[in-house]
């Protein structure tokens, strides 16, 4: 019973250091299993709990990305892994 | 949350600490030994122990040493002896992934992601960068 979303990153340098870390961080905080898939640079999903597999995926400013997740709070972790990068990770720019 | 310890040569360990503290933010539980010239092996043992004891909650400590064969390896050789996770070799791959995920992970899941981190981290940029155009 996996649960699924597509988002656009808007932050203009991508998930660099700081943002990838911000994710993964909040990704960890979940039990599901979570992925994230760079839909525009077709790079396999990686887990989004590791800030260096986030960081291999090179994302990058307007690249789509598929945020998947497995598991009992499966909804709850997309939701709040969507909200991070459609707000910007609270930065304004 | 496990803490952890970095120890090296010189200012290194400081140095990472800083850096790694540019992506994440502040931390708990996160100190650093630094080995001057002049430092004697029980000082800096006894110096590392205490920092240690320090971090320590209920969840343990990890020790992140420079490198393997000097010092501050040798210095970090009686706690290894004695349990404790003693990895050489720290890289701020393996730093900031360690940082991300110890809120969330066991001790014994820390050091498997620890090796794991350092050695994913090292990656030929000019390559990537030209294979991918």
């Amino acid at each position: 019973m996996a649960t699924s979303n597509e988002v656009v990153v808007s932050h203009n340098v991508g998930l660099h250091a700081r943002p990838a870390a911000v994710f993964a961080k909040l990704a960890a905080t979940f039990s599901s299993t979570i992925q994230v898939e760079n839909l525009t640079k077709g790079t396999e999903p990686v887990n989004a709990k590791s800030v260096l597999r986030i960081l291999a995926a090179g994302i990058q400013m307007n690249d789509r990305l598929r945020i998947s997740a497995d598991g009992t709070d499966e909804d709850a972790a997309i939701t709040a892994l969507s909200n991070l990068i459609t707000t910007n990770f609270g930065e304004t720019e | 949350m496990v803490g952890i310890v970095l120890i090296s040569h010189g200012l290194l360990a400081e140095g990472m600490k800083n850096a790694v503290e540019m992506i994440v933010g502040p931390q708990e539980l996160f100190l650093t030994v630094g080995m001057q010239p002049d430092t004697d092996l029980a000082s800096l043992r006894a110096t590392l122990e205490l920092a240690v004891a320090e971090v320590s909650g209920t969840d343990g400590a990890l020790v992140l040493v420079d490198i393997l064969g000097g010092s501050p390896a040798n210095a970090s050789s009686r706690l290894a002896l004695h349990g404790t996770q003693v990895i050489c070799g720290v890289n701020l791959p393996m730093l900031l992934e360690l940082l991300i995920q110890r809120e969330n992970s066991s001790l014994r899941e820390l050091t498997a992601i620890a090796l794991q981190a350092a050695k994913e981290g090292v990656i030929n940029l000019t390559q990537q960068i030209t294979h991918r155009n």
